[in-house]
């Protein structure tokens, strides 16, 4: 039998499945569109700027500081979102085996819903970025360095889209969102029948083995800290593309800091796991709210670990906001022998801390709205047995809160590590001036965000579930 | 008389050491052609297990499962999903309707799966759906259907095909009496035309449809009756008042 | 058993005379209890003595050898008033019917749960054969409309079933002490674990 047999009606199938919950399908291809939108901004800003002027250090900052956490919440939402989803699917797949359904099959179907949706949204991403960036061009044409003829002269960025980048932009959407699917996909192909026809989810065995290696990862981001640092402050200079790829600039904060919170993302589900372990007894909406999210890890870890990447990284922009850096007399000396101006940043820098605070808590927000869907039997349980509205928003909080929490915990935890590692080098890098580390900012995303959001669930803690209206003739 | 369904001293076992649980203890049963069999027991019995190894959706630890001459321990997991996309149907309790395809789309969903073409699976569907009395409603999605019509469809996907064995666990249990009574007019209508049937229930009044009753304690077989002779012509109905 | 309500019933749909009533009887029932004729003049007799029916004079006293055979008979009004109490108050089930199986069971619990499992099992599969023959004589009687016949064989079969699910009753309830949840495996020394 070939490998395309049946791919007629796995199609249909995994097309009617996402016609049938419209609300968690248009969420998944919205998640995929922001970080879309935001690499076609990204291509039309770079060509419109001068890379060779400028150097490509200050628009490589940009990229790795901003774009790739946001790509990485965005994919570890829709992660979550098709967790919620696939979860739901279990007894389908299970009948879906009884009758005859391959592994393949199966892996097929939740493999085409994640991944057209993706395609879908990230598509749709496109023209927005695009329209975003054609209005608030003028605002952002003056951070950008101009380019400037061989007279000396400035000429004028003006917006224009190349098809290429374009074409680029699409198969990276593409790419994302067939890596956000595998894992489900696999996980579905992988489902044990018999349990799952008698509704029994199967068990999630402890994995050491990862939390191990995100402590390992983080670690190789902290050395890489340290290298960037030390080799910084003893005035050496390496090419351009090492300190691209393995140290990044700008004192070396973005890449480790992408080491150590790719870590930090390992070490979610084991976060969520002992979460549910030690919680205490009191207050019991928190301890409710504990041992659901240990018990969906598919759905938590992603979430506490979008939230970690961005909160992580609105840590260390507050510390490059807060007391701007001096980027050491190594690196002045190297720009100005290249006639580079020191780049303007801190006003983006600002406008930067707004948009990943914002994007952190939509995070909690669309994590925190698929949670309730699928909460919505035990509400109806709880309203069965006589408890208050106000339960139902002490529980949403109480969820929302500790999701965040454990994000901002661990965020700051990757942030502080690769701050302190700084300082920790300065003894032996005497040319080197490290940023302060953002004291009220840490207090801030450890204290207030997640306060934020327990009160922005609470407000909205979800419908009550009507009871199935039978709609089937007498 | 071949066997189309053959346990052999089947047994499976859950969990080990000294927890270890056998859900069915060395049962053997031969369902023929044309035979519908019951197997009544109380619950932890084994009956649903016995049903899940019959059709391959589990695998005994002891033993040999053998459907229309093909040992099933030699199959594995996708001949066995081949195996119940062509030869074996099943029929649950109450979810077996995929909410997402309409009842001719259900019940073709096998046989595309198998790569049959649409149009050819879905003449099959219409003719299975004859068999069980629901031409009209071909087109119909799942909730707008009642639950008796539900079964009926959940049926006609089973023995639609070349399918020859027939695995129904509980599939009166949500239905009430009359809707339930035609459900077992249609399983035995089918079993009339040469399928064989497994028929799992804990109501005997369901089981009084069958060839034969097998009952279940414990994972083993500790009772069966004879074959029912065919009733008397004006027969008396018995009975001490 | 009561055939007296049977023959006002006949009556209250107009005048009859004995064997007349007799067949109507009998074929409502699908010939399945036949009636003696005796018995149904006897109780034709102590239906008039207690005023319920009268002799109908409109067919005239015509004497016969045996003497009341072709005498017909009406219905009185209170005799549709007992009639209509009939229908009205549902009918008293006292006692057990198979109270032969009750006095088996409980003189088998003394012998041992052993045997009494044993009575049970049999009893049972006996039950079911018999359901099995009765459903077989309903699916006879659905094909050839005979509803009178169908409702006696539906009868049948939901007692046959309450005695069935009894006996499942009485197995969980006599072995529930004894019973684990399930049998062990054997182990490797192959000791066979008693049930």
């Amino acid at each position: 039998m070939s490998a395309l047999a049946g791919s007629r009606a796995v199609a249909r199938l995994a097309w009617r499945d996402v016609a049938r919950h419209p609300g968690r399908s248009l969420l998944v291809a919205a998640v995929l569109a922001l970080p879309t939108a935001e690499l076609a901004s990204a291509t039309v800003l770079l060509r419109t700027s001068d890379l060779k002027a400028s150097g490509s250090f200050e628009q490589a900052n940009v990229f790795t500081l901003v774009f790739l956490p946001t790509v990485a919440a965005a994919a570890l939402t829709a992660a979550a979102a098709i967790a919620v989803g696939a979860r739901r699917q279990l007894r389908e797949l299970g009948l879906l085996a009884a009758v005859g359904a391959d592994r393949r099959h199966l892996g097929q179907i939740v493999l085409l819903q994640g991944a057209g949706l993706g395609l879908v949204g990230g598509l749709a991403g496109i023209p927005l970025g695009l329209a975003v960036t054609w209005a608030a061009f003028p605002v952002m044409r003056t951070w950008l360095n101009p380019v400037v003829d061989e007279h000396g002269a400035s000429i004028v960025p003006r917006f224009s889209v190349i098809g290429r980048d374009i074409r680029w932009v699409v198969a990276f959407t593409a790419t994302v969102a067939l890596l956000t699917s595998l894992r489900p996909a696999f996980a579905a192909a992988k489902v044990p029948v018999a349990a799952a026809l008698a509704g029994r989810r199967p068990s999630r065995a402890a994995r050491p083995r990862l939390a191990v290696a995100g402590v390992a990862v983080a670690l190789v981001g902290l050395v890489l800290q340290v290298l960037a640092t030390y080799l910084d402050g003893r005035g050496v200079l390496l090419p351009v593309q090492v300190e691209l790829l393995f140290l990044g600039t700008f004192q070396g904060i973005p890449s480790p800091l992408v080491w150590t919170l790719a870590g930090v993302t390992m070490l979610t589900p084991g976060a969520v796991a002992l979460a549910g372990r030690v919680t205490p007894q009191r207050p019991a909406a928190l301890r409710l709210a504990a041992r659901d999210t240990a018990r969906h890890p598919g759905r938590s870890a992603p979430a506490v670990a979008a939230v970690a990447a961005g909160l992580g990284v609105l840590v260390v922009l507050g510390s490059l906001a807060s007391d701007p850096p001096v980027a050491g007399e190594a690196w002045e000396l190297y720009a100005l022998s290249q006639g580079v101006r020191t780049p303007p940043f801190p006003p983006a820098l600002r406008l930067l801390l707004v948009v990943f605070t914002a994007m952190t808590l939509a995070v909690v927000l669309v994590v925190n709205a698929l949670g309730r869907a699928e909460a919505r039997d035990d509400f109806a349980v709880l309203d069965a047995l006589g408890a208050a509205p106000a339960t139902r928003r002490m529980l949403a909080a109480a969820s929302a809160w500790l999701l965040t929490e454990l994000g901002a915990l661990l965020g700051v935890a990757a942030a502080l590590s690769v701050l302190v590692a700084q300082q920790a080098v300065r003894v032996f890098a005497p040319l080197w001036q490290p940023a302060s580390l953002p004291w009220v900012m840490l207090v801030l995303v450890v204290v207030a965000v997640p306060a934020v959001a327990a009160v922005a669930a609470a407000a909205a803690p979800g419908r009550l579930p009507h009871h199935p209206v039978e709609r089937r003739p007498a | 008389m071949t066997a189309v369904l053959e346990l052999e001293r089947v047994t499976h076992v859950y969990g080990s050491g000294h927890v270890a649980v056998a859900a069915l203890d060395g049962v053997s049963l031969a369902v023929a052609a044309g035979e519908l069999v019951a197997v009544m027991g109380p619950s932890g019995a084994g009956k649903s297990t016995l049903l899940n190894l019959a059709g391959g959706l589990d695998r005994p630890t002891g033993g040999r499962v053998v459907v229309a001459g093909t040992d099933l321990g030699r199959l594995d997991g996708r001949g066995l999903a081949a195996l119940r996309r062509r030869r074996v149907g099943y029929v649950f309790q109450d979810v077996n309707l995929l909410p997402g395809l309409t009842a001719a789309e259900n019940v073709a969903l096998p046989r595309e799966l198998d790569g049959v073409r649409t149009r050819d699976a879905r003449a099959e569907a219409l003719a299975a759906l004859e068999l069980v009395g629901l031409t009209e409603r071909a087109g119909a999605f799942p909730d707008e259907l009642s639950g008796g019509e539900r079964q009926r469809v959940a049926i006609a996907r089973a023995v639609a095909g070349e399918r020859v064995l027939l695995l129904a666990d509980e599939p009166t249990g949500a239905l009430d009496a009359l809707t339930g009574e035609a459900i077992l007019g249609v399983l035995r209508a089918r079993c009339d035309d040469g399928i064989a049937g497994v028929l799992v229930t804990h109501e005997a009044r369901y089981a009084g449809w069958a060839d034969r009753v097998v009952f279940l304690a414990d994972g083993r077989v500790v009772d069966e009756t004879e074959r029912a002779a065919p009733a008397p012509a004006g027969g008396s109905p018995g009975g001490s008042r | 058993m009561s055939v007296k309500h049977a023959l006002l019933a006949s009556l209250a749909k107009g005048p009859m005379h004995g064997y007349g009533l007799k067949s109507e009887f009998e074929a409502r029932l699908g010939q399945a209890w036949p009636l003696n004729i005796g018995q149904v003049y006897t109780t034709l007799a102590r239906l008039e003595r207690d005023g319920l029916v009268e002799p109908d004079p409109t067919e005239g006293v015509q004497p016969q050898r045996g003497g009341e055979e072709r005498r017909s008979w009406r219905i009185t009004e209170a005799g549709r008033a007992a009639l209509a109490e009939w229908y009205a108050s549902p009918v008293a089930r006292d006692g057990l019917a198979r109270d032969e199986l009750l006095v088996k069971l409980t003189a088998a619990l003394d012998a041992g749960i052993d045997k009494v499992v044993e009575v049970i099992r049999a009893q049972r599969t006996a039950t079911l054969e018999l359901l099995q023959r009765h459903t077989r004589a309903k699916a006879d009687a659905a094909r050839r409309g005979d509803l009178p016949r169908l409702l006696a064989t539906d009868l049948l079969i939901a007692q046959a079933e309450a005695e069935a699910a009894w006996l499942d009753l009485c197995e969980a309830r006599t072995t529930s002490g004894e019973r684990r949840p399930a049998s062990r495996v054997r182990t490797s020394e192959r000791e066979e674990v008693p049930r």
